[in-house]
């Protein structure tokens, strides 16, 4: 054992490999937030464009309603923040970071609709939890049998 | 003798609108670029000599054109299909004398990379391809603090879902 966890760089999984890999959900045609349990990743619609981050790469996650609305913001590991045990370096330093999204949807139920717009939101909430959990507890059961 | 631009109409495709896909009417013609949107039957007009790059891109999960204007504007129509690509490249080529150019986007799923200002366009590169582009015209304020910064953006009522802020991390060296 000893302290060679500190010269260890922060592991970068790849989301995925090519675009074509990318789900063809209607959330993602609809540019609706999208949690892909099979390839762990959430994909998050940037102006157009339904955006991969890979659930690793998530520090944490939060829900608030304020109003009419509901606000989920997803903060991001950046070099500052604690990225938990071992205290791995990135492996970029002088890149740029995004820190922080926060997205926005209304809890209002407009005519003809089944549910409102925020359900999206709540629903990403709850499967990001969930495969964050889960890929947590296998990246710690595997730190153990490195041990 | 000089082969004539096809005459290409578009009938059920949009454009990207402060996040949200518009349904639009597109005609590419002779004439230049003319899309009218379906809601408000508002036209507007892009000739060729305003046509900086032209690409063919991903967009809301399909396919789409992509024009770089050379006043620094972004504009994206998506709803295309595959087999539209070809069609459309040689639209460009004979109209315009542009080549349309395939642009890949990172998939990767890194949220670190390298933020690039073109014209109206914030760009964000993860290992040398663009993971978003962030037309800077949606941004209602910038907030700088200490190695961030804090982008706001302007919403669209008709959004079910709509991204209401973005931080980035700065390292201190970027700030010297």
């Amino acid at each position: 054992k000893g302290k060679k966890v500190d010269s260890k760089l922060r592991k970068s999984t790849v989301s995925y490999k090519s675009a074509s890999l990318l789900p063809k959900d209607s959330e993602v045609l609809n540019l609706k937030l999208h949690v892909d349990r099979k390839f762990e990743t959430v994909i998050l619609p940037v102006y157009g464009l339904p955006v991969p981050f890979h659930i690793s790469m998530i520090k944490n996650i939060s829900q608030s309603v304020e109003g009419d609305y509901t606000y989920l913001r997803i903060n991001f590991f950046h070099p500052g923040s604690n990225i938990g045990r071992g205290e791995a370096s990135f492996p970029n330093p002088e890149a740029i970071f995004v820190k922080e999204l926060t997205y926005r949807s209304t809890n209002t139920k407009e005519h003809g609709e089944i549910s409102a717009p925020s359900s999206n939101l709540n629903m990403a909430f709850r499967l990001i939890k969930e495969v964050q959990k889960r890929f947590k507890t296998r990246e710690m059961e595997e730190k153990e049998k490195e041990d | 003798m000089k082969e004539e631009a096809p005459l290409l109409e578009y009938n059920e495709v949009t454009i990207e609108s402060r996040g949200l896909m518009i349904p639009v009417k597109l005609k590419l013609s002779d004439q230049g670029i003319a899309f009218r949107n379906v809601r408000t039957g508002k036209l507007e007009t892009l000739q060729c000599n305003e046509v900086d790059v032209v690409n063919w891109q991903r967009i809301a999960g399909e396919y789409g054109i992509r024009i770089f204007a050379s006043n620094g504007n972004l504009y994206r129509f998506g709803g295309f299909k595959d087999s539209d690509q070809s069609k459309i490249e040689k639209y460009f080529k004979l109209a315009c004398e542009k080549t349309m150019t395939e642009k890949e986007f990172s998939v990767k799923g890194w949220n670190y990379g390298n933020a690039k200002f073109e014209g109206g366009v914030l760009s964000f590169e993860v290992s040398h391809a663009p993971a978003f582009e962030i037309p800077i015209n949606n941004v209602s304020s910038c907030v700088t603090g200490k190695n961030e910064v804090t982008l706001e953006f302007h919403q669209h009522d008709d959004a079910a879902v709509s991204l209401t802020e973005m931080r980035f991390y700065i390292p201190p060296s970027e700030l010297a």
